[in-house]
C-alpha cells in the first residue's frame, strides 16, 4: 500500500458516483450530466448554500428531474463525508462553510469529466437534443 | 539600477489567461500563483502592452524601434546593408517588470456595496519586495486578524450590526482595527482618493482571503451562437473567470531608464478587449531608489 | 578576504533553463522547462556580474578574468531561515504497509562467492533490503535530517518536494489585427522563490551562495538570474553560521574519533563535474599529498568502495567572451553518495571540504561544482 493523495481519493469517489448513474433512464442520465456541468457555476456564483437550497427544492417529488437533483445531493453529501448536505453546510460556521465549498468543487473537477466520458454529456447547455 | 512601485486598478473584469485547460471547474480560469493561488498578471502581459509591437520588425530602423529595443529588449538577427552577412543585434532590456500581485481585492458587502481585502500574507510580501529593492517600507504595523475577524479602519463604511457580511461568509468587525494601516495604504495607493478606499478597507485572515481569491472571481458564461437558428452550437457554451473590477493590483519596475514608458493613464491587459475586458488604470508612481 | 554568505530573493518566478533546445517556432519544441535549482555555473555566473557591477570598473578582459577567480560556493535552497539539502540518494522513502513513509537505507554488500555483478574495479552493489516503489516528492531535505543521515541513524524525511512550477503560456500578439500571431506560442515553467500550494503551507525561500567577497564590498543589490532576465535582489548576510550549513559539532566529534579503516561518506549537495563521469578523478590521488586536489583530500588516502549516483545531467551555457556555446559537459547530479573507506590519513581532515567544492577541475571548483557534505556508514 501506498500513500495516496486527496485528489486521488476524490477520483476514485466521483468515478464510483458517477458510475452508479449507468443503470438510470437516459433523461436522468441526461439531467444528472447536465447538473455536473453546471451545479459548480452556481456554487461559484451564487454560494454553495444556494447551490444546494435550489437542488433540494428541484428534488421534492417524483419525475426524472427530481430524480437527478436527488442524485447530485447524495454525490455532494458523500463528498462531504455527511448525510444530508444542505443539513451540514446550513450548520457550519464560516470556517466550515468556506471548507465545504472548496472540498466541493475541487472534487467537483472529477464529476465533470465523468459526466462527459461516463455519462457521454458534454456540456451543461441545453443543446444535447440535437446531437446528429 | 533604479526601481520603482507602481499600483494598477482594474477599470473591467480583466482575464489574464492560463491558455490551457486546468483543473478548475471553470473552462478558461484566471493565471494564479503557483505558492499562493492568487490570481496575477504575469510581467510578460504587462511588458507585451506596454511594448505595444515597437521595434519587433528587424528592418524597422526609426528612433522609436531604436528606443523600444533599448527599453524592452530584442532578440535576433538581420543582414548587414552592405554585405550578405547577418549581424546580431540582440540587446537586453534595459527595463524589467515584475508580475502585477493583487494587492486588494473587493468583494461584494452587505454594507458599503463591496470592500477592499487584503491580508497578511499579501502585505508581507510587499514588504519584503519593497526591503529587497531599497524602496520605503510600509511603517504601520501588520497585525493578525483572527481566522473570522475584519480588522477595519476607524471610518469604516462596511458593517453591519456588529459583522462584515461578504458574500456568503460573515466575519466579526473589529472597527478602528487596522485604522493605521488602512490610512497609509490609502494614501500611498489612492491619494486624494484615499476615503473612498479607507472606509472600504478590510484586513482578514489569509485563510479568508485566500477564500475570495478562489470564490470571488467573476464568472461570465459565453455563448457561440449558430448564425442561422440563433441557437447555441453545440459545445458553444463556455464559463470564463475573471479578476472583478476595483481590483487593485501592485507591481515594480526595475532598470536602468525606460521608466517614461509606464506613465500612462491607463493600458488594456488580455483578451477580450473588444468586449471592454482589461482595462487598467495606473494609481500613480511612488518612491525611487 | 572575509566570508559571507549572500541572499538571493526572487522578484518574480525564475527560469532555470535545462538546457534542452526550445523556440516559438512551429516543428520544434515550444516548452521551456526549468531545473529544480539554478546550475552553480549560473548562480557564480550572477554573483560575480553584481560584484564587477559594485565595483564599477567596467567588464575589461582583465576585470572579466579577476572576476572568473571569485570561488562562489552554492546555490544552497533556503525555505524561510532552513537550509534544504538535495535529498541523499541512499535514502528511498516508500509507503510502509500502514501507508506512512518508510525509508530504506542504501549500503554496500559484498555478494556471497560464487556470485557477482559488472561493476568496474571491485566496486560492491548497494543492498536492497526491501522490494518497494519509492514514493516521490522527497526531493530535498532540512539540514538537521541531513545531519542525522550523515550521522548513520535512520531518518524519516518531511516531504519537500522543492520549488513549485508555474507553467505560463506566451502568445505572440500581431500588433496591427490585435490578435495571437499564427505558431507563435509557447510554454515556460517557471520556479516562483516561494514554497507550499495555498497561504496556510506558504514559505518564502531563497537561494544562498558563500564567498570571499573583496575589500569586505557589497554586491550590486539588484540583478537578473537566470533565463529571460527575470529581477532578483541580493542581500550580504550578518553572519555566516547562521546562514549556512556550517558542519555540526556531532559531525565533527565523530570523525575525531575516526582513524585508519574508517568507513565515510560523501554527499553531494551540488552538481559535481568529475574527470571520469561520474567518478572523482581524485580518488587515485588522494592522500599522495598531490597539489591542486579538492581541499583535505591530499592528506587523507580513500577506496571507494560504493556509489549512489543519479542519472547524468547535462551542463552547458553561453560563453559571453567567446559570444559562443560552452561544449556540454555531464554533471554527478546533486544528491549523490560516494562511499570510502580511508586507507591512510585523518579521516577529520576530510571536514576541511565541508559544503566545498570537491569537482576535479580547479576552475569548476571556483564555479560551485560539487559542494560536499561528509557523513560516516
Amino acid at each position: 500500500m501506498s500513500l495516496k493523495t486527496r485528489a486521488q481519493e476524490d477520483m476514485k469517489k466521483a468515478l464510483n458516483l458517477v458510475s452508479s448513474l449507468e443503470g438510470e433512464n437516459e433523461e436522468v442520465k441526461n439531467i444528472y450530466g447536465g447538473l455536473c456541468h453546471n451545479f459548480p457555476i452556481l456554487v461559484r456564483q451564487s454560494g454553495l448554500c444556494q447551490a444546494l437550497a435550489f437542488s433540494a427544492d428541484k428534488a421534492t417529488g417524483d419525475g426524472n428531474r427530481a430524480r437527478a437533483h436527488q442524485k447530485l445531493l447524495e454525490h455532494v453529501a458523500a463528498i462531504l463525508g455527511q448525510n444530508d448536505a444542505l443539513g451540514a453546510v446550513q450548520g457550519a460556521d464560516a470556517i466550515g462553510y468556506m471548507h465545504y465549498t472548496r472540498r466541493v468543487l475541487s472534487a467537483w473537477v472529477y464529476f465533470k469529466r465523468f459526466a462527459a466520458s461516463v455519462l457521454g454529456v458534454h456540456t451543461g447547455g441545453h443543446d444535447e437534443s440535437q446531437q446528429t | 539600477m533604479q526601481a520603482k512601485m507602481i499600483f494598477w486598478q482594474a477599470l473591467t473584469p480583466v482575464h489574464p489567461g492560463t491558455g490551457q485547460d486546468s483543473s478548475s471547474v471553470i473552462d478558461l480560469p484566471v493565471a494564479r500563483e503557483a505558492a499562493t493561488g492568487f490570481p496575477v498578471i504575469p510581467a510578460s502581459s504587462l511588458k507585451g502592452v506596454l511594448r505595444d509591437g515597437r521595434g519587433l520588425e528587424k528592418n524597422d530602423e526609426s528612433e522609436e524601434a531604436a528606443i523600444a529595443r533599448r527599453v524592452f529588449g530584442y532578440a535576433g538577427k538581420k543582414k548587414k546593408s552592405d554585405s550578405e552577412e547577418e549581424e546580431d543585434i540582440s540587446q537586453a532590456a534595459e527595463l524589467t517588470l515584475t508580475d502585477a500581485r493583487v494587492l486588494f481585492l473587493p468583494v461584494r458587502s452587505y454594507a458599503g456595496t463591496f470592500a477592499f481585502l487584503t491580508c497578511p500574507l499579501v502585505l508581507e510580501r510587499l514588504k519584503r519586495d519593497q526591503k529587497a529593492l531599497g524602496l520605503p517600507e510600509l511603517k504601520a504595523s501588520i497585525p493578525n486578524p483572527g481566522q473570522t475577524d475584519a480588522l477595519l479602519a476607524q471610518n469604516t463604511q462596511i458593517v453591519h450590526g456588529d459583522k462584515v457580511i461578504l458574500e456568503d461568509i460573515d466575519l466579526s468587525a473589529k472597527v478602528g482595527g487596522a485604522d493605521a494601516l488602512a490610512q497609509e495604504l490609502g494614501k500611498l495607493v489612492f491619494g486624494e482618493e484615499a476615503g473612498y478606499f479607507v472606509e472600504r478597507f478590510a484586513l482578514v485572515s489569509n485563510d479568508v482571503f485566500a477564500y475570495f481569491c478562489e470564490m470571488g472571481m467573476e464568472i461570465i458564461a459565453r455563448v457561440r451562437l449558430k448564425s442561422d437558428t440563433k441557437t447555441v452550437e453545440r459545445g458553444g457554451l463556455w464559463y470564463e473567470e475573471a479578476i472583478p473590477a476595483e481590483t487593485v493590483f501592485s507591481s515594480f519596475a526595475i532598470g536602468k531608464s525606460g521608466f517614461d514608458e509606464i506613465n500612462r493613464p491607463y493600458i488594456q491587459i488580455g483578451g477580450q478587449a473588444s468586449v471592454g475586458r482589461g482595462l487598467l488604470r495606473r494609481l500613480g508612481v511612488k518612491y525611487e531608489s | 578576504m572575509p566570508e559571507r554568505v549572500l541572499e538571493i530573493h526572487a522578484l518574480s518566478p525564475l527560469l532555470f533553463r535545462d538546457g534542452r533546445p526550445f523556440s516559438a517556432a512551429d516543428g520544434t519544441e515550444t516548452a521551456a522547462r526549468s531545473l529544480n535549482l539554478p546550475l552553480p555555473s549560473t548562480v557564480a555566473g550572477f554573483v560575480r556580474t553584481q560584484v564587477g557591477l559594485a565595483e564599477g570598473k567596467g567588464f575589461s578582459q582583465e576585470q572579466l578574468q579577476n572576476l572568473h577567480g571569485l570561488q562562489v560556493c552554492g546555490p544552497l535552497l533556503a525555505r524561510g531561515d532552513e537550509v534544504l539539502l538535495p535529498a541523499p540518494r541512499d535514502a528511498v522513502v516508500y509507503g510502509g504497509a500502514d501507508g506512512s513513509p518508510q525509508v530504506m537505507k542504501l549500503t554496500p554488500f559484498s555478494p556471497p562467492d560464487g556470485a557477482g555483478c559488472d561493476l568496474p574495479d571491485g566496486l560492491l552493489p548497494l543492498q536492497v533490503t526491501q522490494d518497494v516503489k519509492p514514493e516521490s516528492g522527497y526531493n530535498f531535505w532540512p539540514a538537521h535530517e541531513m545531519e542525522r543521515w550523515l550521522l548513520g541513524e535512520t531518518v524519516i524525511p518531511q516531504k519537500i518536494s522543492g520549488l513549485p512550477t508555474e507553467t505560463r503560456v506566451h502568445v505572440g500578439m500581431d500588433h496591427e489585427k490585435g490578435k495571437a500571431q499564427e505558431g507563435q506560442l509557447f510554454s515556460v515553467a517557471y520556479r516562483p522563490l516561494e514554497m507550499g500550494k495555498n497561504p496556510q503551507t506558504y514559505q518564502p525561500a531563497s537561494l544562498r551562495v558563500r564567498l570571499s567577497l573583496p575589500n569586505g564590498q557589497t554586491p550590486a543589490p539588484i540583478g537578473h538570474l537566470g533565463g529571460e532576465r527575470r529581477p532578483v535582489a541580493v542581500e550580504v548576510k550578518p553572519s555566516l553560521s547562521d546562514y549556512w550549513f556550517d558542519c555540526p559539532e556531532a559531525i565533527k566529534k565523530r570523525f575525531a574519533e575516526l582513524g585508519k579503516g574508517a568507513r565515510v561518506r560523501l554527499v553531494l549537495a551540488t552538481p559535481a563535474l568529475f574527470e571520469q563521469g561520474w567518478k572523482p578523478g581524485w580518488v587515485e590521488k588522494s592522500g599522495t599529498g598531490e597539489l591542486h586536489l579538492p581541499r583535505g583530500l591530499a592528506r587523507v588516502r580513500l577506496r571507494l568502495v560504493s556509489a549512489a549516483v543519479g542519472r547524468r545531467e547535462p551542463v552547458s551555457g553561453w560563453n559571453l567572451r567567446q559570444n559562443q556555446p560552452k561544449r556540454v559537459r555531464w554533471m554527478a547530479p546533486a544528491g549523490s553518495v560516494y562511499f570510502f573507506e580511508v586507507e591512510d590519513g585523518n579521516p577529520a581532515d576530510l571536514l576541511e571540504s565541508w559544503l566545498r567544492p570537491v569537482s576535479d577541475s580547479e576552475q569548476d571548483r571556483k564555479d560551485g561544482f560539487g559542494l560536499a557534505l561528509w557523513g560516516v556508514w
